[in-house]
């Protein structure tokens, strides 16, 4: 049976909290993002205004915690509905998310610095 | 007289239809005592489980019109019709869902009282206690409603994720453990934790609820096990940090 | 049990209450719908790197109203995962399991008038011009 197995898997409460850590993160972060971009017809998403933005250390570290927190979040959700539908190979699935999870922050912390 | 039309799912996982059998009925009747009324008048191969009648021993728990009931308890002019056939009330009966199927409306508990023994589901102390045991009547107040569980299995065939990943606790064995956790005069809670706090355990649940809409005692077992996620989630955070092996002192 | 029987008794949703089993069904599907939007997005972005024409090209279809439609739903999707995502959090600490129903139709109204203010704020920028 694959309950009541070794319990070195501490990851799933770390995981669990981060899930809810990062759920109010975004909470502020999507707010933010949405009206920025769209309640502003199209003067927040010019060329001009992305690039001074980008300059800005605040907007970058504001975006760069951004990705994190929505990379881990779905990706994390994802994981749990796999592990939801009964599929065992547990470590193999968790070691998947951090591979993706890694290359998709790490691509998006790239764009940042390099639009 | 008034008559309904009990559609029951007949036969196993090899052969199986759905069959139509007229019942009358009165103010009061239960789905039991209909498929009683089948079982004696019309066909006596009808197999299904019950016993005390009363809510209290969990025999009778099936799906009625897709959602898990204690037959015994629902009385037929409470459940919404599933169609008509000939003017007359449809209701749909079929086994609890996530279960192995046996026969007609009776399923496998085995994983069910398996999952639930191995929780601990009894008192644990660090030694004999020499005298009783006292409990206030605040300290049962707060787990006595999880005492209620007659293990019926119905908040288990409700539950999404026991339905989609057989390894699953579920929902009776969990709030059975925060049952005995949040009871003063146990001293297990660690030991419990440790074996709760597992891919297969509370962190599979997503807080959708279902089981508490089932329980027909009311145990609520969805609180429960919200709570029993923090407990366990404090309990790792002090492993990790103190590298304890089971988290005991 | 299967993967394909694991994966159609998942999308089941007879039987289950809305603040309950679809609540939770539609968080789930709203989830993975943001997480692939999160790629298109990222996909979309690194048109910024080319810069200049096809930048151009890319502001016009923004401004577009089958575009701006899709976009509106796209808000949908998102006020619907936040609103009940908030919801949850609060349960999953603990706070209001014991009023499910209501807690969940209160913030789906919240969510609803976020989605409908931000729907406002989007219309009227365009139907006025950007």
């Amino acid at each position: 049976m694959a309950y009541n197995q070794s319990l070195k898997e501490t990851m799933e409460p770390i995981a669990w909290l981060f899930q809810l850590i990062t759920a109010l993160f975004m909470v502020f972060f999507l707010g933010v993002h949405l009206v920025l971009m769209h309640a502003y017809g199209l003067s927040n998403i010019l060329i001009q205004a992305i690039l001074s933005r980008l300059q800005d250390p605040w907007w970058k570290a504001f975006y760069i915690a951004f990705v994190v927190s929505i990379t881990y979040h779905g990706l994390n959700g994802l994981r749990g509905i796999i592990l939801d539908l009964g599929i065992k190979k547990v470590k193999a699935i968790n070691a998947l998310f951090w591979i993706v999870a890694i290359i998709t922050i790490a691509y998006g912390i790239w764009l940042l610095f390099n639009i | 007289m008034d008559k309904v039309i009990f559609r029951i799912k007949r036969g196993n996982t090899e052969k199986w239809e759905y069959r139509d059998y007229e019942v009358p009925i009165e103010k009061g009747t239960t789905i039991l005592d209909g498929l009683y009324y089948i079982r004696d008048n019309i066909d006596h191969t009808l197999s299904f489980r019950a016993s005390c009648r009363m809510e209290v021993c969990g025999s009778c728990a099936m799906m009625v019109n897709n959602f898990p009931r204690t037959t015994c308890s629902t009385q037929i002019a409470n459940v919404k019709s599933d169609g008509t056939k000939n003017g007359l009330k449809v209701i749909k009966l079929e086994p609890l869902s996530g279960y192995p199927w046996i026969r007609d409306l009776v399923v496998d508990f085995d994983d069910f009282f398996k999952k639930h023994e191995s929780i601990k589901p009894y008192i644990i102390r660090k030694e004999t206690p020499e005298g009783q045991l006292l409990q206030s009547p605040e300290q049962l107040a707060k787990y006595k409603q999880l005492t209620l569980c007659i293990k019926c299995g119905a908040c288990v065939a409700a539950c999404p994720i026991s339905n989609s990943d057989p390894l699953y606790l579920g929902p009776a064995a969990l709030a059975a453990a925060y049952r005995f956790n949040a009871d003063n005069r146990d001293e297990g809670k660690n030991k419990r934790l440790a074996i709760v706090s597992d891919p297969e355990g509370c962190w599979r649940c997503h807080f959708s609820a279902e089981c508490s809409e089932a329980c027909p005692k009311d145990v609520d077992p969805a609180s429960a096990i919200q709570k029993l996620k923090v407990q366990a989630a404090v309990f790792e955070f002090k492993r990790i940090f103190t590298g304890r092996k089971d988290g005991e002192k | 049990m299967g993967l394909k029987e694991a994966f159609k008794n998942w999308l089941d949703y007879r039987g289950r209450h809305i603040h309950g089993g679809i609540a939770y069904l539609f968080h789930r599907l709203t989830g993975l719908i943001i997480l692939l939007y999160l790629y298109v997005h990222f996909g979309a972005l690194s048109q910024l790197l080319n810069g200049g024409e096809s930048y151009k090209n890319f502001l016009a279809t923004v401004e577009s109203p089958p575009f701006v439609a899709l976009d509106i739903l796209l808000f949908f999707v998102i006020f619907y995962h936040g609103a009940n995502g908030i919801r949850l959090v609060f349960n999953e600490f603990g706070i209001g399991t014991k009023k499910n129903k209501l807690f969940f139709w209160v913030m789906m109204a919240l969510g609803l008038i976020g989605w409908l203010l931000l729907t406002y704020l989007v219309a009227t920028k365009f139907i006025g011009g950007g």
